[in-house]
């Protein structure tokens, strides 16, 4: 297990300050908008970013203090760093060689992942999906006790990430490997998770183990900006009964779509979206009928 | 695969349009900078015929291109050896302090060069301070007209080429590769090794082919510290032909020049051939 206990990082005006975080079994996510810190706080935990303070322990014991490659957790970015003077097969055995990597690993997965056709070419000639698997495997045969992934699969279309996550799901189950995902999409989560947790501004702001125990506006307008509005300064979400059309209320201009309406509604300047079964032309919102949010 | 895909620089970019009007426009001003630099060097190479540029071969130009070229080798060496800790403990620098020390670097191309001659001999002569210490760990020390004084001096005014072009390289790119090696259990030299000293052969080829070519074109702080070079009194190439000049006249300095600049050319066609050698066989 991770724990992350009052780290903080500062890079430049931007302060990365988790008091705490936990991953609670194997498959934990980390969602958060662009600059919320999920990239700092992988990059701290992994080492490649010295924290200024406070502790990183994994499976009981304290990492912060070991050098990256000591720590075993492998990191794989966005833009994966597949290594290009190296061909698919130096790539993957390179942890075999020098590193922590391990042969018996290597030959499994060679074989699961299907790579074994793509291992004498060099890492220009493959394809975005085939860099993906080179990069996941690379990282598993590393042998890591945590897996931190920032949005490797981004540049994916659903179908295919969605597949590719399955796998990992399997991949990890085999070799004992805990992983922390970062992501922007809602979908990922589809396959299941034991932890998911939200960064706002450096911040953890909540963590939660299913979708329905989320609380906040930040977590919620993640996954999906629809019916959630701030009305004097309070942030509800929004059902279809708490809508009332009202001459006078919020303007509001709907379209119809998928069999139900598509409304934008502009509340003291700010323009929110919700889906209704009615047209609405201006409306109110019954706060007794909606859900408050933190 | 677009995240990682890298054009060669002798491509042209996909996106390049030949109707685009602003193509057109720019055009004219390519050609013109072109014309600034060939225009001199066709005069150099065609100013004197060839037979005057064979007689001119036996005035001692060789001898001082090829001590020139040496010491300059010598120099961009130096300044390759520099450059790599220096990138290294830069890149990894995240106080104001290293980035007031990196700004250093620079400063030695915008000084004057006979400023830089100046500064070599209130540093380095024997009886000035640094001189003194120096003098006192090797005795029978001295510093003008020295090959060292050359040494010193070029790595002085060049060796920024290096840092430059090395440490942008490892700071903007390659560190990162080497981070995700250290997360794969790899330690840290042999990241290094595998890692950043592979993907750093371009910028090391770019880095020495800069250096030392700024080493083979500097006159000025040379005239200063070392006009000739005991005990061989030869001179480095700049200084011969300012010299053939002086004493000679035009047309000698002319035909070393042609020489000078012919088997500059040379030279860095070689760099470039082999660059792009590295290029191919490294990257795809």
């Amino acid at each position: 297990m991770l724990e992350v206990r009052n780290i903080s990082v500062k890079i430049g005006d931007f302060n990365l300050k988790v008091e705490k975080y936990n991953t609670r079994g194997r498959r934990n996510f980390i969602i958060g908008e662009n600059g919320a810190g999920k990239s700092t706080f992988l990059k701290a935990i992994s080492g490649i970013i010295q924290i200024d303070s406070g502790e990183i322990i994994l499976d009981g014991k304290r990492i912060d203090n070991l050098p990256i490659w000591e720590r075993r957790v492998s990191y794989i970015p966005q833009n994966l760093l597949l290594f290009p003077q190296y061909s698919v097969k130096d790539n993957l055995l390179l942890s075999v060689r020098y590193g922590s990597g391990d042969l018996g690993i290597y030959n499994e997965l060679v074989k699961a992942m299907a790579l074994d056709g793509i291992l004498e070419r060099n890492i220009f000639s493959i394809s975005g999906g085939e860099a993906q698997r080179v990069a996941v495997a690379r990282a598993i045969i590393s042998k890591p006790r945590i897996l931190l992934m920032d949005e490797p699969f981004s540049m994916q279309d659903e179908r295919s990430r969605m597949s590719i996550i399955s796998n990992l799901l399997k991949l990890v189950e085999r070799y004992d490997i805990t992983y922390v995902y970062v992501t922007h999409n809602v979908r990922d989560l589809e396959l299941g998770f034991d932890s998911l947790t939200t960064l706002e501004g450096g911040r953890v702001v909540e963590t939660v183990s299913s979708l329905d125990e989320l609380r906040t506006y930040s977590s919620l307008s993640l996954l999906d900006y629809r019916n959630i509005v701030k009305i004097d300064d309070q942030f509800f979400k929004i059902a279809d009964e708490a809508i009332i059309e009202e001459p006078g209320g919020y303007p509001c201009s709907c379209s119809f779509s998928n069999g139900s309406y598509f409304c934008s509604v502009i509340i003291e300047g700010e323009t929110y979206f919700f889906t209704s079964s009615s047209n609405h032309r201006a409306v109110i919102f019954r706060k007794d009928r909606c859900k408050k949010l933190e | 695969m677009l995240f990682q895909a890298r054009l060669p620089t002798f491509l042209p970019h996909p996106t390049s349009n030949v109707k685009s009007p602003l193509r057109w426009i720019f055009l004219p001003f390519l050609l013109i900078y072109f014309l600034i630099i060939v225009i001199p060097i066709a005069r150099v190479l065609s100013f004197q015929p060839v037979s005057y540029i064979e007689r001119d071969i036996s005035s001692g130009i060789l001898q001082s291109i090829a001590i020139t070229y040496e010491i300059c080798a010598v120099v961009a060496t130096s300044a390759v050896l520099f450059s790599l800790p220096y990138s290294f403990i830069m890149a990894r620098g995240r106080t104001g302090l290293y980035k007031a020390a990196d700004s250093f670097v620079e400063i030695p191309i915008m000084i004057p060069h006979t400023v830089v001659g100046v500064m070599m001999l209130i540093t380095f002569e024997p009886g000035m301070p640094l001189g003194k210490l120096i003098s006192t760990v090797f005795p029978g020390y001295s510093f003008d007209d020295t090959i060292f004084a050359v040494f010193i001096t070029l790595f002085f005014l060049s060796s920024a080429y290096s840092i430059r072009e090395i440490g942008t390289s490892y700071r903007g790119d390659i560190i990162n590769y080497e981070n995700v090696a250290k997360t794969l259990g790899i330690g840290e030299i042999t990241s290094f090794a595998i890692i950043s000293m592979r993907m750093l052969l371009r910028p090391i080829l770019k880095g020495f082919l800069l250096t030392w070519a700024r080493s083979v074109s500097e006159v000025g702080a040379i005239l200063i510290v070392a006009y000739y070079i005991f005990p061989s009194f030869s001179k480095v190439t700049g200084v011969f032909i300012y010299s053939q000049w002086i004493s000679e006249g035009l047309g000698p300095a002319a035909a070393s020049s042609a020489i000078l600049v012919l088997t500059g050319i040379v030279i860095t066609a070689v760099f470039k051939i082999v660059e792009s050698y590295h290029v191919r066989s490294a990257e795809y």
